[in-house]
């Protein structure tokens, strides 16, 4: 395999993140999908996000590729999400005919580490608290309750 | 930059094509979607080629429309064996190799224009148009 | 120049033209203004007399350097784009395509009689003047109309392409949640630019719920439905999520018996429903400000109808 076209997968957390950044040749992408496979059995992460919003295509064999991950790591439990289709690739996959049935998409990372999270806390970072939550505390100090005033 | 002839003869050159028509695409000024539209049926078909003919050429070039409309042409051809039945390959779904039978199929939905021409003796011929 | 023929013509029109010039342009003016055809809306009798002298010098020169030649010759190229542009501008302005060509073709009932009295007598010379003064005019009146139309067609061109951006407004009602109501009838280039705005925005906001109301859509066919299908998917794709609303029960019962399978999307009777269901998705809840304040302030809610006060 080109040596230029290796794909990292970066674990973090419980997580294995593989930001796709190049147009990949057909054995760029068997080559990616079997080292996954071996990471989640290496390492025991519970989850796969796979970064394709810099892809401007996606064809059946990458499709493929992207429903059997998720079929596969799915038999070795862990849950996969593909990250940031664009519009355009988006439009392109449905009129191929291919809607990645059983693989998760989500917008962006945030919101694939969010869905992870949901399923198995895909981090052990529990300080990050919803920004609404710490506003409705702020009130509750406002309104001077005791019984968070120490 | 009428009309280019790419080959193909192997995975990579697979990659060059779709790459070769994206940019053609954008010098004949296709929006973004009709880009990606372009790549993903040279991808498609030029990966037909490669795996089942082993190997041949791709042709793209501008196209004009009696009404005025601008377009682009892509002309796949092969000296293989042919495909021996069309219309069970034009299903979606049908697949004699590792894919989701989704190429050819797939590819007409993508295209304004779809042509396949087939014999053992003189290979395979797919002409598609998208018009802007 | 091979492809054009030659007229011997006596330069009598040429002179005429430039000797009662103003004359000429008087009856012709006169003429315009007193034709059902004219509005003075459109046009100033200021700028008509302009126009309409420009005409009638650009046509002396022609006349003269082209020695005979028809409207092919290079020597009208001035005058061709004259007409062209004035042409332009009449179909910018609103003018009927009949008011645009009697324009320049009534140019004829103005000179040939004043041709004809000056011609006393030699009617050979008159008779080719006359034809050949006319086929010229037949031409410049053919430019205006083809031009008319062409500028016409791409006036309707524009317009179509700014109501294709006019009728698909998606709006962002809140944080991720954004709202496409289609109005009217879908067709396919519609269709396709809808769904091009929606997954465009879905991007750019960060959306991750999107409520597509077809209250407003007239009718539904396999076309629509499958469109709407394709939308739903694509943004699927994508990470968003999509609720239709506004479903009509006679839209309902078309799909149904289209035959259309709609299990896998989302539906709602009212958008507000639809809103409210977004909310939910993006773990958002509507509840009142009073439940909320009894929630601050650690009360209880009320067992019965007595409204209990703060303090």
């Amino acid at each position: 395999m080109n040596g230029a076209q290796r794909i990292p997968i970066l674990k973090v957390g419980r997580v294995l993140v593989v930001p796709v950044q190049v147009d990949m040749d057909d054995q760029t992408v068997i080559g990616l999908q079997e080292r996954i496979l071996a990471e989640l059995e290496r390492t025991g992460a519970r989850g796969v996000l796979i970064d394709i919003s810099l892809l401007e295509m996606v064809d059946s064999f990458i499709g493929r590729m992207l429903s059997d991950i998720a079929a596969m790591a799915r038999v070795m439990d862990a849950r996969t999400v593909v990250v940031g289709i664009q519009p355009a690739v988006a439009i392109t996959l449905v009129e191929l005919g291919l809607e990645l049935r059983g693989v998760d998409t989500v917008l962006n990372v945030d919101e694939g580490i969010k869905l992870l999270r949901e399923e198995f806390g895909a981090d052990d970072d529990d300080d990050e608290r919803d920004e609404e939550e710490a506003e409705l505390q702020g009130e509750w100090h406002s309104f001077g309750e005791p019984r968070h005033q120490a | 930059m009428e009309s280019r002839a790419i080959r193909l003869e192997s995975e990579h050159d697979i990659v060059v094509a779709r790459g070769e028509v994206r940019a053609m695409a954008v010098a004949l000024g296709f929006s973004l979607i009709d880009q990606t539209r372009l790549a993903t049926v040279a991808s498609e078909l030029a990966r037909n080629i490669v795996k089942y003919a082993g190997r041949g050429r791709v042709i793209a070039q501008a196209a004009e429309h009696a009404d005025g409309r601008t377009g682009m042409r892509l002309i796949f051809e092969d000296s293989g064996g042919g495909i021996p039945n069309i219309e069970a390959a034009m299903r979606d779904g049908f697949t004699t190799g590792r894919g989701l039978g989704q190429g050819l199929p797939g590819s007409r939905r993508l295209a304004h224009e779809f042509q396949i021409e087939s014999s053992p003796e003189r290979g395979t011929r797919v002409t598609v148009v998208r018009w802007r | 120049m091979p492809s054009s023929t030659k007229t011997q013509i006596s330069g009598r029109v040429v002179e005429l033209l430039s000797t009662r010039r103003d004359e000429i342009l008087n009856i012709w003016i006169k003429e315009r203004l007193e034709s059902e055809d004219f509005r003075d809306e459109l046009i100033s009798k200021h700028e008509l007399r302009q126009q309409s002298q420009q005409i009638v010098e650009m046509l002396a020169r022609a006349l003269q350097e082209s020695d005979g030649a028809d409207f092919d010759d290079p020597s009208f190229d001035e005058l061709r784009g004259f007409l062209n542009e004035i042409s332009r501008q009449r179909a910018v302005k609103g003018y009927t395509p009949s008011e645009n060509a009697t324009y320049i073709l009534s140019l004829r009932n103005v000179v040939l009689p004043t041709l004809a009295e000056d011609f006393e007598g030699d009617t050979v010379t008159l008779v080719g003047e006359m034809d050949h003064f006319t086929r010229l005019l037949d031409r410049m009146g053919l430019v205006m109309v083809e031009n008319f139309i062409r500028s016409r067609e791409e006036i309707i061109r524009q317009q179509r392409a700014d109501m294709l951006e006019l009728s698909t407004p998606v709006i962002k009602v809140w944080d991720k949640i954004l709202t496409l109501p289609i109005i009217g009838t879908l067709d396919s280039r519609r269709a396709q630019m809808m769904t091009e705005a929606l997954l465009q925005r879905i991007v750019d906001t960060g959306s991750t719920v999107a409520i597509l109301d077809i209250t407003g859509v007239r009718t539904m066919d396999t076309l629509v439905a499958n469109h709407l299908i394709k939308t739903v998917t694509a943004a699927r794709l994508m990470g968003a999520r999509c609720i239709l609303t506004g479903v009509s029960p006679a839209i309902a019962q078309t799909m149904v018996q289209l035959g259309i399978d709609l299990t896998e999307i989302t539906t709602r009777a009212q958008m507000s429903d639809g809103i409210k269901l977004a909310l939910e998705m993006i773990g958002r809840k509507v509840v009142s400000a009073a439940a909320l304040a009894r929630l601050k302030h650690g009360t209880p809610p009320p067992t019965d109808k007595t409204v209990t006060s703060d303090k």
